[in-house]
């Protein structure tokens, strides 16, 4: 208490300056040194008392006065949204304060009962190989066979669907429901499908539940191939905590998404979901408040039968369903460790489509049952999910904190009542403290900047979608995310107009700066200080013409680097040692000694021991698309000539039998680069993408314009 | 009444500015040129004589100096400076006219500059501002019932517009001085200098140079009993006259004439009364006796006597119980009211006697004062603020600026951003408290109009120029509750409002031998009891009399002081005080020593950020003797560390002292007084002031942790590091308090 007291003690400028400096310098002894535990807690408390101290002195001392109300009202709203942004940086510190370490992995002992377990891959309109690769890698997945069955639950051959009053459409259903129930066939899974599409993805599950009985119910997306220790890794907690309702694993990505592919970082900086995954989760599992995450988790079937399955009223059923059962006392495990791959969308549209539904789901959940003071949750875990939800607000903050500097350039509004000596004293010190804290806690996960550039992607489209659920809290429903598209020519995204017109508009603040410099300077100062501010803005908008300018993507589906020894028949029907070098949902790379008989353009067969159980099958065409020398050997690049269901079981063991392999991957991309290095870094990209930005624009923005006519 | 000036502006351009016949003389009055029309407009009642000219003598006529300062100025386009004159009944009565001199600047525009004179609000005289050549005499009859017994306010205000420069820079260049001694009240008889009344003690009023002297008649200078009622009596007649710094002197005769601004003061027990007095001798005889007594030669005397000197020191109380100080019967150099301003109280600037003008000019400027208590402690960390009710015109432009000054130095520079809505309601201004001080605090409020037609600046337009700019007298000046405490040695508390002195139970005093000291002591404690409004009850005791423990006062030469004072005084012995050796000429250039590397970021620090090395101290070097120069007076204080806070007085010789003490009591050099040092040799222009390294917080209110936690603010502001520290201490705690709540909530790994 007494430290609350001497944070409000309102001494001068200059002692805070003094104080914030030196708790700065000890927080970047403490950084620097890379001192953990009680030490890692003293920056974060120095930290927190730095931001402390700039929230009393933002609260009671910068407000515009009352009666000048177009001033107050929208310094207020600036006021609000940074009091939004403390308040989720103090819940994610109190979510990330001590997450657990990884778990060790785990395997079913000798002895013990082997559960049944059903699992579901519940689907819509995802395609035959897609679909194909998933049941092969779920049938592929170590358990005793006749423990464990395999739901194809799909909602695109409902009857609903075949029926359809267009008969075009009702003839695709028809045709799906066919194959499908003969893939099913023929992969040994069972197909099941329902009367009408209710309740979207819960319905569909929910009917699984229906029709099944096992104990516990493992889900995966139909893009999500869990690895072969899937059920190994996750099965045994369940025998551990008869109170247990959820397993959740990461969900590992084998392909970029679209601000890792149009800025060319997916291979060096670490993915935007595994902060999520790589910390957050882990955080909130210390809080017993991991949830679930729509797949590549084990659920208990007892659970949810508590709740009637899966819920169904918000459109992110799976955090409404974990909420609802920590609410009921039931338990929550997160195993950090990838244990499925799966994909994420490919182009800029479809993530702002998926990141939407988040977002609306969130805020449905936070209108229908606000976890701050929903019953049966402990203090920890609401606070928790208050993270969890809050943060997707983010959205109002980020495009407040664009709009602000405008206020004052264009309509001289006086929003921030400082001068610049209190702006650098508190202001400053803030942002670098900020800055400091993000980076200690999250540095490992996600670069300097890097969020405000993701928040900034997407809040341009996702403001105007909470503000609609705000209205209306019930009218967002389900989309299907799609995940299988490809960008096969370099273009604009047809969602990238508004990132060019704020773009411009910033432009135009920089000049306003420039001039009003100029024109008045008895406020220099606090123009170059919000000018500054602005040039930040155009900084990330610069950025983030870059995300918007899709690349054109060389391969379709990216390539696992794996090392599985081999042997290739060419067209002379011998068989040669060789070495599979990569592999990838399209095809593989296999290193040979020569190319006798290994030609371009020609099929051949590739002969290798399976790691799962593939019922003796070991052989799989393909089709050679190229070949080049590699030191003394040569590399063939080959596609898939899939002729059955048999053979995406031998695609699935190379892809995803050896989950280590991707944890390494994500291993070799979690380094903390640090703020200096991760800030220019930061900003060699916004330059580079800026330039890449407005040269998509100007070859493709007109072809745009015509096609749009 | 366009008339009248019109001839009186005539008559004064063709007696004093033969340069200036030549031009036309548009001493056009009319309203529409009226630069500056107080708002509200008093009913001014049209003064009556017709008296143009000075009038010639003949009658016995009696003459009372007004200005209790040697000169007035008046600067910037709208000034306006008062005082106070006090009147017996018989002067209030007679027939009298205000005369007066005056210079100006030669850019000041006499077409657009007006001279005006206000005596209790009632204009008197107005005319154009034009004598830059020679002094104008003026001379103004004054309408009868005008000047009233008592407290009468003559207020000068002077217009003045530049000639050609429409710059705000150029209303620097813009002044009016009255000449020396020139401010007068001439009465006709039967008005005399005699006062007759002790309610009428400040009508003794200023001699030509604005001083108020008393001669003092005093029996045995070295009874302690005798000293201690001669420095209360000194004090009281401070306050009694009304007078900033009362000149004293001993002597052992009565003045012969009446002389102007001089009271003679007998102070004695009836037993030792001279034989003039043989007729009072009865009354002191039975109790204590103050009165004015009538002369023959018109010379004012002041009887204070009694059986013994107990009695003699009771009688002195009088003075001030039939002249009780009030705001009606202020001092008369402080014509505005100057309010206590305590914690969380505001105050309209109406209420500090500012009215609300409307404004042509460039540079308007406004002063007003207020007192704060001797423990305010917020100086480092506070901020006050002005709730500005104002509008402009359209004419203003942004970047137009509030500069507020508080005493004398620039606290903040508010820029205008935007003058779109004409219209300032309720906008606050912070204004740091750094330079406020205990005691009475000038605060003055100067608007820098930039203004679009200015940058034309056609001719005659300094004047022309339609209003642009309106301070309501409803602004508001208000404060935030500050922290109470003193922090000790500091002489700027002492000296601005006596404390630690003050209080009903007497603090011991020790006073040097001869009258000298006894003199020095006197200007000392009439000083500060004329800047606090308060007689601190004194006792005089013996040097071995003093107690370490309890807060004491010594006026006494360095050569007079026995070890333990002179090691309490914090001031070297006399002889340390050697002057430097050698041909200093020659010296002058060759110790310019280069200055330390680290001097360019340390300046930049001081001047950007506002940060002293020493904010950055941890422990503060140890207060060392002061050396003071030969022939200086020295002020200084010390805690004991006992408890006692010990002002003293001192110089090299008990005459030195007294002269310096003449010299320190002068106003500006009194508010300069601050630190635990404060020094002034004759040669010197100004008090050096030595601050205090080493200072105690001592509490004087009772305890309360609102106050605890503004004091903190006040000390942690000066003591950075230790800030710095209380926050990382207090971080470790919550830290290790956090880690083991950590270590028992949610899961373990």
């Amino acid at each position: 208490m007494a430290i609350f007291l001497l944070i409000t003690i309102p001494v001068s400028v200059q002692v805070h300056l003094v104080m914030a400096v030196m708790l700065l310098l000890a927080m970047t002894v403490i950084k620097t040194l890379r001192l953990e535990g009680n030490w890692r807690l003293l920056l974060l408390t120095f930290g927190t008392i730095i931001v402390l101290r700039y929230a009393y002195w933002r609260t009671t001392s910068t407000l515009p006065p009352l009666d000048q109300w177009v001033d107050f009202t929208f310094g207020f709203i600036l006021y609000l949204a940074e009091m939004y942004c403390i308040v989720m940086l103090f819940l994610s510190l109190f979510v990330v304060i001590n997450p657990i370490p990884p778990r060790p992995s785990k395997r079913l002992a000798k002895d013990q009962p082997v559960p049944f377990v059903d699992v579901y891959i519940p689907t819509y309109n995802e395609d035959y190989d897609l679909l194909a690769g998933t049941l092969a890698a779920a049938k592929a997945m170590d358990y005793p066979e006749d423990r464990f069955t395999v739901w194809l639950l799909d909602d695109g051959g409902t009857e609903a669907k075949r029926n359809h009053s267009d008969p075009e459409t009702a003839a695709v259903a028809q045709e799906r429901y066919e194959q499908l129930q003969q893939l099913c066939a023929e992969l040994d899974c069972r197909y099941l499908t329902r009367a009408l599409n209710e309740h979207a993805k819960a319905g569909n599950l929910n009917n699984g539940l229906a029709n099944s009985t096992g104990e516990f119910v493992a889900v995966f997306d139909a893009d999500h191939a869990p690895a072969r220790d899937f059920l190994q890794e996750t099965v045994p907690y369940m025998g551990e905590d008869p109170k247990l309702f959820l397993v959740q694993t990461p969900h590992f990505f084998l392909n970029p998404d679209p601000l890792e592919r149009n800025l060319r970082t997916f291979e060096v900086m670490p993915s935007e979901n595994e902060m999520f995954y790589g910390v957050i989760q882990r955080g909130l599992d210390r809080w017993n408040a991991a949830f679930f995450c729509g797949s590549a988790a084990l659920l208990r079937r007892e659970a949810l039968q508590v709740t009637g399955g899966f819920a169904g009223r918000s459109i992110t059923e799976d955090c409404e369903t974990a909420i609802e059962l920590h609410s009921r006392g039931w338990n929550s495990v997160y195993v950090d460790k990838p244990l499925v791959a799966g994909l994420q969308p490919a182009t800029f549209s479809s993530f702002i489509g998926q990141r939407t539904r988040w977002a609306q789901g969130m805020m449905q959940i936070m209108l229908f049952s606000f976890p701050l003071f929903k019953p049966g949750l402990k203090l920890v875990q609401r606070l928790a999910y208050m993270s969890s939800v809050m943060f997707w607000l983010f959205p109002l903050p980020r495009i407040i904190f664009l709009l602000a500097p405008f206020c004052y350039l264009f309509f001289d509004l006086q929003i921030f009542t400082a001068s610049g000596g209190e702006f650098a004293a508190y202001t400053l010190t803030y942002v670098v403290v900020n800055l400091v804290m993000q980076n200690s806690l999250f540095g490992r996960w996600r670069w300097p900047w890097i969020s405000e550039l993701y928040e900034y992607i997407q809040s341009v489209h996702l403001f105007g979608a909470l503000v609609s659920v705000a209205r209306n809290p019930t009218k967002p429903t389900f989309k299907v995310t799609a995940k299988d598209e490809n960008v096969d020519v370099s273009r604009l995204s047809e969602l990238s107009r508004p990132f060019y017109l704020i773009f411009l508009l910033l432009i135009v603040a920089v000049l306003m700066t420039v001039f009003k410099i100029g024109a008045e300077p008895y406020q220099a100062e606090v123009t170059m200080v919000v000018g500054g501010w602005n040039i930040f803005n155009l900084i990330l908008a610069g950025c983030a013409l870059g995300v918007v300018s899709e690349r054109r993507e060389i391969r379709a589906s990216r390539r696992v680097n794996v090392e599985r020894r081999c042997e290739v028949q060419g067209a002379d029907g011998t068989w040669q040692k060789g070495l599979i070098t990569n592999v990838s949902s399209g095809g593989i790379g296999i290193r040979v000694g020569s190319t006798v008989g290994l030609t371009r353009s020609m099929p051949a067969k590739v002969r290798f021991s399976p790691l799962s159980d593939t019922r003796g099958h070991n052989e799989l065409s393909v089709y050679i698309q190229s070949t080049s020398t590699e030191g003394k050997g040569s590399v063939l690049g080959c596609r898939y000539m899939t002729e059955k269901g048999q053979d995406y079981r031998l695609i699935a063991d190379l892809l995803y039998a050896n989950s280590s392999n991707w944890q390494q991957r994500q291993r070799s991309r979690q380094v903390n680069i640090g703020i200096i290095r991760g800030t220019l870094r930061f900003l060699g990209i916004a330059l580079y993408q800026t330039g890449r930005g407005l040269g998509y624009f100007l070859r493709f923005g007109a072809a745009k314009a015509q096609s749009n006519e | 009444m366009n008339r009248r000036f019109l001839s009186i502006a005539s008559l004064l351009a063709t007696a004093s500015l033969p340069a200036m016949a030549q031009t036309p003389l548009p001493f056009d009055m009319s309203p529409e040129s009226d630069l500056v029309i107080p708002v509200p407009v008093a009913p001014t009642p049209t003064p009556q004589p017709a008296a143009v000219a000075p009038a010639p003598v003949v009658a016995p006529t009696f003459t009372r100096f007004v200005l209790p300062d040697q000169q007035m100025r008046l600067e910037g386009e709208e000034a306006s400076r008062a005082v106070v004159v006090y009147l017996t009944e018989e002067q209030a009565g007679a027939a009298a006219r205000l005369e007066f001199s005056y210079l100006n600047a030669l850019v000041v525009a006499p077409e657009v500059s007006a001279l005006a004179v206000r005596i209790n609000g009632t204009e008197i005289a107005r005319q154009p501002i034009a004598s830059s050549a020679s002094p104008s005499p003026i001379s103004v009859a004054l309408p009868a019932g005008l000047l009233r017994a008592g407290a009468n306010i003559v207020d000068f205000r002077a217009t003045q517009r530049h000639r050609t420069d429409c710059s705000v820079g150029s209303t620097y260049e813009l002044w009016t001085e009255l000449e020396e001694g020139s401010a007068r009240l001439v009465f006709d008889a039967p008005a005399s200098g005699r006062v007759t009344r002790l309610a009428d003690l400040a009508a003794v009023g200023v001699d030509q140079e604005g001083n108020t002297r008393v001669r003092l008649l005093q029996g045995a200078a070295n009874d302690p009993q005798a000293a201690t009622a001669g420095l209360q009596l000194a004090q009281q007649l401070a306050l009694a006259l009304r007078v900033a710094e009362l000149q004293i002197e001993t002597t052992t005769a009565l003045s012969s004439a009446y002389d102007p601004g001089v009271l003679d003061v007998v102070m004695m027990p009836a037993s030792a009364l001279p034989a003039q007095f043989a007729s009072a001798q009865a009354q002191a005889s039975a109790g204590p006796l103050a009165a004015l007594v009538p002369t023959a030669n018109g010379a004012n005397v002041l009887l204070v006597s009694g059986p013994d000197w107990a009695a003699v020191r009771r009688a002195g109380d009088a003075l001030l119980a039939s002249a009780p100080l009030t705001p009606q019967a202020p001092r008369i150099d402080l014509p505005t009211p100057h309010p206590m301003m305590l914690g969380g109280q505001s105050v309209s600037i109406a209420d500090l006697g500012v009215e609300t003008m409307e404004f042509n000019g460039r540079r308007y400027y406004s002063q007003l004062q207020f007192e704060l208590p001797y423990d305010f402690y917020a100086y480092r960390y506070g901020e006050l603020e002005l709730v500005l009710d104002a509008a402009y015109s359209s004419d203003v432009l942004p970047g137009s600026e509030i500069d507020i000054y508080t005493n004398g130095k620039i606290a903040s520079a508010t820029p205008l951003l935007r003058t779109d809505g004409g219209l300032l309601r309720d906008t606050v201004i912070r204004i740091p408290m750094t330079n406020l001080r205990p005691g009475r605090n000038e605060v003055a409020v100067s608007v820098n109009l930039q203004a679009q037609s200015d940058s034309v600046c056609s001719p005659g337009w300094t004047g022309q120029a339609p209003n642009r700019f309106v301070l309501s007298s409803t602004s508001q000046l208000r404060f935030p509750d500050y922290a109470r405490a003193a922090a000790m040695p500091d002489l700027l508390v002492t000296a601005g409002s006596g404390w630690p002195y003050t209080g009903t139970q007497p603090s011991p005093i020790v006073v040097g031998n001869g009258t000298d000291s006894l003199v020095s002591a006197m200007l000392m404690l009439s000083r500060v009891a004329a800047a606090s409004g308060r007689v601190l009850p004194v006792d005089v005791v013996s040097p071995n009399e003093l107690s370490p423990e309890r807060n004491a006062l010594v006026v006494m030469p360095l050569g007079e002081m026995s070890p333990p004072v002179l090691s309490a005084s914090g001031v070297a012995p006399a002889a340390a005080a050697v002057a430097p050796a050698g041909d200093t000429v020659l010296d002058q250039f060759a110790t310019e020593a280069p200055p330390p590397i680290w001097s360019g970021p340390v300046n930049w620090l001081a001047e950007r950020v506002g940060l002293e090395p020493d904010d950055l101290r941890i422990l503060p070097v140890a207060d060392t003797l002061y050396s003071a120069a030969p022939g200086a007076v020295v002020m200084s204080q010390v805690r004991r560390p006992e408890g006692g806070i010990w002002t003293v007085l001192t110089g090299a010789d008990a005459q030195a002292m007294r002269e310096g003490a003449g010299r320190l009591v002068i106003t500006e050099n009194w508010r300069s007084i601050a630190g635990r040092i404060s020094a002034i040799a004759p040669t010197d222009q100004g008090v050096t002031v030595v601050q205090a390294n080493n200072m105690t917080l001592v509490e004087t209110q009772p305890f309360s942790l609102l106050n605890l936690r503004l004091i903190a603010a006040n000390w942690f502001s000066g003591n950075i590091l230790y800030f710095a520290a209380a926050i990382a201490a207090g971080a470790v705690l919550l830290m290790l308090a956090s880690s083991f709540v950590l270590t028992q909530l949610g899961r373990r790994s």
